[in-house]
């Protein structure tokens, strides 16, 4: 049986600014001269978690680093002036030196090795999954179209990540305008699997626009890190632990149940991977998740942890 | 001794074509012209999108349709192939595949389409006519095609096979394994396979 390590440290060995929003971090294994890190396969993600003085965040970022790298997990971190925190706290209190908490490598967003084709569309940090996704599909010899909508600091950093590759373009438009989606899906061959990354409101375009043309849902892949956004305080009540917890209008459920000390299984903190699904006992949830089935979320029986809030004052969970 | 369903046996549903909203373009591939049922096209009246149906066999349709489409007949099997493949390397994202016909039939459709990077939630595959299975021998890997009892004879190594329920969709087939291993000489009775 393999041991179940979900926690490691990663001591930050450099850091280097490619803007004046874009921080690269690379992180080696915190003790020990000489160990590896476990590998991770194109579009991983790792989870660190950030410690300021009054509260704990934990982010989820993509590995930038080649698949398979075992000396070094690289990442890169995008300041959001409004920001859950996490990213702001990096940007500001991370030097090289520092240990970080983290979990060892997920993947939810492998490239399909069995497609003929591969259609990636990213947008402003969205890039950072698709950074590793390169040098896989190139050593699988498989076909790919990468188009990017950049902010103009974010086009400077990456196009030379690019190289001269003719099938990758980028478009200097961070919504997407430039960029005709519909046109763009019209015209793949079959065969062709879809990814996309970046904000919300382009992911929901281009899916939306893909289902609409037909595409099959096997075939859609997205990568969501969005923070979760707030809305009302609620209490949530835990009833095999027998407390309440406050959760406060800007902390999100996940938040607060760990900062009140209370354990609960999660993984990509952004309503994906279905690993912090939790049953409800009492109250109506409100679901802002990508993981629950539409009959599901009328049901009401379960909620998303890290994005998903409630509808009432008090939510009664199975925790 | 009829074979049991387990998972990875194959279930099979009646094709129905996608609302034509939802998909670009439909290639309906059938054995045999009379196991399509002409109220299957129907649901594509709408100009919106295109559907193509490749027919097996000299049989032109019964034009007591609504639907507008494009039909081809082939005479053999290997043309029919053929033109499928061809279809497939121009065909655009959004297509859906509707294929009818007997089970080796209905996997080879299946496994050409896979090679071109198909998904199976774009595929239907309804089963019709008497059954009939391939078998892959799995002593001398070689495949027996259209079978129709659960024992059968290998023709590459002589062994006499049980044929189980399990099913590779890869090779299309299901899996035959000596029958008289633990006792040799010691055979379950010969039955025609049931649906």
């Amino acid at each position: 049986m393999s041991r179940n390590i979900d926690r490691i440290e990663l001591r930050v060995e450099a850091t280097r600014d490619l803007s004046s929003s874009l921080k690269h971090l690379r992180l080696v294994p915190a003790y020990g001269q000489g160990q590896l890190l476990a590998p991770a396969s194109a579009g991983s993600h790792i989870v660190l978690t950030l410690r300021d003085a009054s509260r704990t965040f934990r982010n989820a970022y993509s590995l930038t680093s080649e698949p398979g790298a075992r000396d070094a997990y690289e990442i890169i971190v995008r300041r959001v002036p409004e920001s859950r925190g996490g990213s702001h706290f990096i940007h500001r209190g991370i030097a090289a030196g520092a240990v970080l908490e983290a979990t060892p490598p997920v993947n939810l967003f492998a490239p399909v090795r069995m497609a003929k084709r591969h259609l990636l569309i990213a947008a402003g940090v969205g890039i950072t999954p698709f950074l590793s996704y390169l040098p896989e599909l190139e050593a699988l010899g498989q076909p790919f179209e990468l188009h990017y909508c950049a902010r103009d600091d974010e086009q400077a950093c990456f196009a030379g990540w690019f190289g001269e590759r003719p099938n990758t373009r980028v478009y200097q438009d961070l919504e997407g305008r430039r960029l005709d989606v519909p046109a763009l899906l019209r015209a793949q061959p079959v065969g062709t699997q879809l990814y996309v990354c970046g904000p919300d409101a382009l992911m929901d375009h281009v899916l939306s626009s893909a289902r609409d043309l037909g595409w099959p849902a096997s075939t859609l892949h997205a990568e969501r890190f969005g923070s979760p956004r707030g809305g009302a305080s609620f209490v949530a009540s835990l009833a095999r632990s027998g407390i309440d917890v406050q959760v406060p209008g800007d902390v999100s459920l996940l938040d607060a149940l760990e900062a009140a000390g209370v354990h609960a299984d999660s993984q990509c903190r952004g309503g994906a991977c279905g690993v912090c699904k939790t049953t409800v006992l009492e109250g109506r949830p409100e679901h802002r998740d990508y993981f629950l089935s539409a009959a599901e979320r009328s049901e009401g029986r379960h909620i998303m942890l890290c994005v998903s809030r409630a509808a009432c004052e008090r939510l009664v969970l199975d925790l | 001794m009829q074979i049991e369903a387990i998972p990875s046996t194959p279930v099979y549903y009646p094709v129905q074509i996608a609302a034509a909203a939802t998909a670009q373009q439909h290639l309906m591939i059938v054995e045999r012209a009379e196991w399509l049922k002409p109220e299957q096209l129907n649901p594509l009246s709408d100009a919106a999108s295109s559907l193509s149906v490749y027919l097996l066999g000299n049989t032109i349709l019964r034009s007591s349709t609504r639907a507008r489409y494009e039909c081809r007949s082939f005479n053999d099997a290997q043309s029919l192939w053929v033109m499928v493949e061809a279809f497939l390397s121009q065909a655009r994202m959004g297509l859906r595949l509707y294929v009818i016909g007997s089970e080796p039939f209905l996997w080879q459709a299946s496994a050409i389409a896979a090679r071109y990077g198909m998904t199976t939630d774009a595929m239907q595959l309804e089963l019709a006519g008497k059954p009939s299975r391939n078998v892959y021998c799995i002593h001398c890997r070689h495949t027996i095609r259209d079978t129709g009892t659960n024992l059968v004879t290998c023709p590459s190594c002589g062994k006499t096979l049980a044929v189980r329920a399990h099913f590779s969709r890869r090779l299309g087939a299901y899996i035959g394994v000596q029958a008289d291993a633990e006792e040799p000489g010691v055979l379950p009775p010969v039955e025609e396979l049931r649906r």
